[in-house]
Formats: C-alpha cells, structure tokens, sequence
C-alpha cells in the first residue's frame, strides 16, 4: 500500500469535499425518490430514513481522525531480537 | 436517556444537508493541515530511541558529522573463508566495527544469534561451526549488556543449519537526513506526530528538577538529565540522556557457568574465543545498575575472574571513551555512532594482534 506522505492527506480530504459538494447526496437521492418514506413524523406513522444531525457529524470527524491518524504507524521494533 | 431525548425532541441537533457536509469536512480539513504540518515540523526519523519514545529528532538527533567508510570495507566474508566468525547482534550486524578488522588483513564473517537454534547458545557450538566449514581461529561473541544474561540463561543443542553466504551492508550515514517536506519523505504517521506534539509539551513543560527521569512512547524510551551532558552529546537538548527502557530492567548476570561450558567447548574445537559484552547506553552515561529494577551485578567482573574467559572490560573503556569521543553513543538511538563502532573495532583488532 502507498504510504501516506505529507500532504497526501490534504488531497484526500479535498477529493472528498468535491465529492460531497459536487455530487449528489445519496440521501437526498433516496429522499426525493421515496416520498413516501420521508414524511412529516407528526401525521404518518411511516418509519423515517436518515438525516443529518450535529451528533451524526461529530461520530464521522472522530471516525476521520483515527481513520487518517492511523494511515501510517511507526514500527515499535527494535533491532536486537535477532 | 437518548429514547426520552427523541421522544420529546426529535429534531435534537438536525441540521441541514449543507450544513451537515461543512461541519464533517472543515474539522477533517483541519486536521489533515494539522498532520502535514506536524509531520514538515518533526522532519524525518533518523533513531530508534526517538521513534519508539516518540520524541522529537530536533532535541535529540545527533547533529555531529561522522566518518565515512569505504563500501568494500562493510562486508562479511563466506564462512568457509573467514578467519574470524563474530556471532553478534543489532550492534555486530551493521559490519560497522568489523571494518577495522578488515583494515588490518582479517576476513570476518558475521552471523547473527538467531542463526543458532533452539537456543541462543549451544553446547556444540564448536562442533556446530566447524561443521559449517568455518577453518579460522578465532571466535568473537558480542552481545549487548541486557540482552546477555537471556542469551546466556540455557543452553542446549544446536540443530539448525547456518547460514555460510557472502552479504554485504549499506554505508553508514555521515550527517543527518535532510529534513525538509518532500512526498518522497517517508512519512511518520498522524499517530506518532500526535503523540510526538504531546510528548514535546510534556518534555518541555513537565519536566522540573525534582523528576530524575520522564518515560515516553508506552515507557519505551526514558529521558534522564545527564551531567555535563553538552561535553558528550552534540544533540540540541544535549542535558538530557535518552535511554532504551529496558537498560533499567535488565536480569541479574548468573550465567557465568554456561559461558564456561560454551568456552570449553569452542576450544576443544580448537577455537579462541573473545566475549564482547557490549555496555547498556545507561551504563555508560548513568553508571552501573543505576534505576536497575533487578540487583546488578557486574558481568565484566564475573568474566574476568576466569582466566580462561577473553573478556575485556567493555564497560569501563566505553565510560572512558565517552568522555573523549563525542556522541560515543548516539544521542536519539541504543546503538554507538560511527565513530564509537571505529573505536571498538580498533580495540578488538589490537586485542587479537596481541594475543
């Protein structure tokens, strides 16, 4: 696997906000094409899919953090096993 | 409690698409800036004491330009045409201080410990070597101060093959690496610069005169403030002693009978043998058992009340050339700089030429 190198990690994370800028919100997609499914809570009893919350957001930034932290470890070998 | 939240507030902390997409990328953008930026701050990794305490190479990096040694010099010869076998470890297999036996007309052929199994030493080793078609004289035995007493614990016999091949070792690095960014720099990790960050404001700011010592890296590497330290080490922070944990837990030396075995064995082969136990870092700088969890007891003293053992007091001549040669040992590893491999390789060359 590539290490990730000094910088790699911005052009990770600038491909990704195109991604989530750009292009379509999967949810959204799904939102729109199943109405049904997306109605006010308060007048059907139909299960509600997802949407974003402030809690939601906060699970994926920390998430993101162990995920791009742990991209590359350090080896705790030290040379005198052998 | 999250049940009575969603029941009476179902619209807790809902946001908009938008708004949900600016508030996961920004902090992650964020923090990617944040690792590049650490990782063009701590520069490159060029110790194994730095990288396992994760500490930063700017304080303790050696900063010192070392020798150069000719590649022709780093090589170890095939066993069948050696003069002298060294079985040796980390400190051995870098072919560093055999240079010097090459410099003077021998042909030595390194072999690590691992290459003898099931234990670190047997009882037929002599037998073991000559089998191999080792035809030399002599017999170097190095091993590093606290890794000595486990090698040296058992012995039993040897039954594998070893290995009798040619190989050669990459030269020695004269200066420290370039530390500027570049994406073909091997990286450090987000990991270890978040750590490293954390370890730097614990050095910098946690460390008073009343501490003896600070542990870093999952007490890894233990940072010792060390006297006149400027006079032995070149590194920035050069008061402070980095140290390889487990100089301070090393057994107590009680293996002096299996050495003896071993030593009867290689001269019934018609070997002379040289015991090189090589000093911890901290018995160097420190002094002897100094924060030892174990009694100490002093391997090179043991040694040398058996006349039968050739055992020079590796420990004391160490002390003494620290205080000559600066960065004896380096400051950010375990392991002695060029400089400190030349004098030990020195030291052995006059020993077998006076023998």
């Amino acid at each position: 696997m590539t290490e990730l190198n000094p910088g790699n990690a911005i052009v990770i994370v600038i491909i990704g906000s195109v991604v989530v800028f750009k292009m379509p919100n999967v949810q959204q997609i799904m939102a729109n094409k199943n109405n049904y499914s997306c109605t006010d809570d308060n007048v059907t009893s139909s299960k509600r899919i997802w949407y974003p919350t402030i809690q939601n957001a906060l699970l994926i930034i920390v998430l993101a953090f162990f995920a791009l932290s742990s991209l590359h470890k350090q080896s705790p070998f030290l040379y005198f096993q052998f | 409690m999250l049940n009575f939240l969603r029941k009476y507030m179902p619209t807790l902390g809902r946001i908009s698409y938008k708004n949900y997409s600016l508030l996961v990328i920004i902090p992650i953008f964020v923090i990617a800036v944040a690792m590049s930026v650490l990782e063009a701050y701590f520069g490159t990794l060029y110790g194994d004491l730095t990288r396992i305490g994760q500490l930063d190479e700017n304080d303790f990096g050696w900063r010192m330009q070392q020798p150069n040694i000719s590649g022709h010099l780093l090589i170890s010869s095939p066993l069948n045409e050696a003069d002298i076998l060294v079985i040796g470890d980390s400190f051995s297999n870098g072919l560093i201080w055999q240079s010097q036996l090459i410099n003077a007309g021998y042909k030595p052929a390194t072999l690590k410990w691992e290459d003898f199994k099931p234990c670190g030493m047997g009882e037929n080793l002599g037998e073991v070597i000559r089998s191999a078609g080792f035809k030399g004289r002599y017999v170097i035995i190095e091993s590093i101060e606290h890794g000595f007493q486990n090698r040296m614990d058992s012995h039993c016999e040897i039954t594998n093959k070893m290995r009798s091949t040619s190989y050669q070792q990459p030269l020695p690095a004269t200066m420290p690496p370039d530390a500027s960014l570049s994406l073909s720099k091997p990286p450090l990790g987000g990991d270890w610069v978040f750590n490293a960050l954390i370890n730097k404001i614990k050095f910098t700011y946690l460390f008073d005169d009343a501490k003896k010592y600070l542990d870093f890296g999952n007490s890894g590497a233990r940072v010792v403030p060390v006297n006149n330290g400027c006079a032995l080490f070149s590194n920035k922070k050069c008061n402070f002693g980095l140290f390889y944990s487990h100089d301070f837990d090393k057994k107590t030396f009680t293996s002096i009978n299996n050495i003896l075995t071993i030593n009867s064995n290689l001269k019934k082969n018609g070997l002379e043998s040289m015991w090189l136990v090589v000093p911890d870092k901290a018995t160097v700088y420190l002094g002897y058992g100094k924060f030892n969890e174990n009694f100490f007891v002093n391997p090179w003293d043991i040694m040398a009340q058996h006349t039968e053992l050739r055992a020079p007091n590796l420990a004391e001549l160490f002390t003494q050339q620290s205080h000559i040669i600066r960065d004896f040992y380096k400051p950010n590893d375990v392991h002695l700089s060029t400089n400190g491999y030349l004098y030990m390789g020195s030291l052995v060359t006059g020993l077998l030429k006076n023998q």
